[in-house]
């Protein structure tokens, strides 16, 4: 039941901290809480994994200033080669 | 009758800029962001006669935007994968090798990350900080966390053993913290 540091971090950075069986969760978590070797570490690779998930469920307005938007010219470039596409198929 | 309208011109207009804003969440980069969206419209617009009207044609869209990012991804490391000394040397260490972590004593955080996130400028600083990694730390990154791809696929993708993968995700998260800690920091003060 005890887990050695190398599967504590072998088994975070193959999975997200949320995704993990709850079994899993409680043997992880307490290996970190009372391990001097890899406890700082992974607890810091665990923030990580909270913030990025976080972030990813973010929705993208939340996260990209707004002023990202296509350019006229890269609109017009795109819009050409798609009706040049469809000429193609209609010849 | 079909509630959908397959127009190019009207494609474009509506969904472009979204397209754009999550090709650029992945690559962090504006001009690939563009030429991402580009083929996605290309792929897409070859593809109509596939496209039933059944789905908005934004989820449709989307989804072939998602491949087309990982495909840039994958091409573009092929091109770029080399060797890190630095991951090399933490890869090699007999810390690592025994116990799987490359670091023992990782540097605190200079500021409280669950109380960073409560706050929506946060967000914006992490996204931008994100764009800033390099290469194919950058890349392993996404993969993994944004895409939600496995070690094998990601292994696969870049053409990199796990080990070595390993080292990366310790890296990107050693320089992303870095780059929080500058940048958060910095717009908290001048507030």
């Amino acid at each position: 039941m005890l887990l050695t540091c190398k599967q504590v971090s072998r088994a975070l950075e193959h999975k997200n901290y949320e995704d993990l069986s709850r079994w899993d969760k409680i043997q992880l978590r307490f290996h970190i809480a009372i391990c001097v070797i890899c406890g700082k570490y992974n607890t810091q690779v665990m923030q990580f994994q909270k913030l990025t998930r976080r972030f990813r469920n973010l929705a993208d307005d939340d996260r990209i200033p707004a002023s990202l938007s296509l350019c006229e010219e890269k609109r017009t470039e795109i819009k050409k080669a798609m009706h040049a596409e469809s000429d193609q198929a209609d010849e | 009758m079909t509630e959908h309208v397959l127009d190019p011109d009207i494609w474009v207009d509506e969904y472009g800029d979204a397209m754009l804003r999550y090709a650029y969440s992945r690559l962090g980069d504006q001009a690939k962001a563009e030429d991402c969206v580009q083929e996605a419209f290309m792929a897409a617009y070859k593809s109509r006669d596939r496209y039933k009207g059944t789905h908005a044609p934004k989820a449709w869209l989307m989804g072939i935007l998602k491949h087309k990012i990982v495909d840039y991804i994958r091409k573009a490391s092929r091109e770029t994968v080399t060797e890190d000394v630095e991951v090399l040397q933490a890869y090699e260490s007999p810390l690592y090798k025994y116990s799987g972590i490359p670091t023992r004593n990782p540097r605190a955080w200079a500021f409280d990350p669950a109380l960073a996130a409560e706050n929506s400028d946060f967000w914006i600083v992490f996204q931008d900080c994100l764009s800033k990694l390099k290469g194919v730390h950058h890349d392993a990154f996404v993969l993994r966390e944004l895409e939600g791809k496995s070690t094998e696929e990601i292994c696969n993708e870049l053409d990199v053993t796990a080990n070595y993968l390993c080292v990366l995700f310790h890296r990107a998260r050693l320089s992303l913290k870095e780059c929080l800690e500058i940048n958060w920091l910095d717009s908290a003060k001048s507030e």
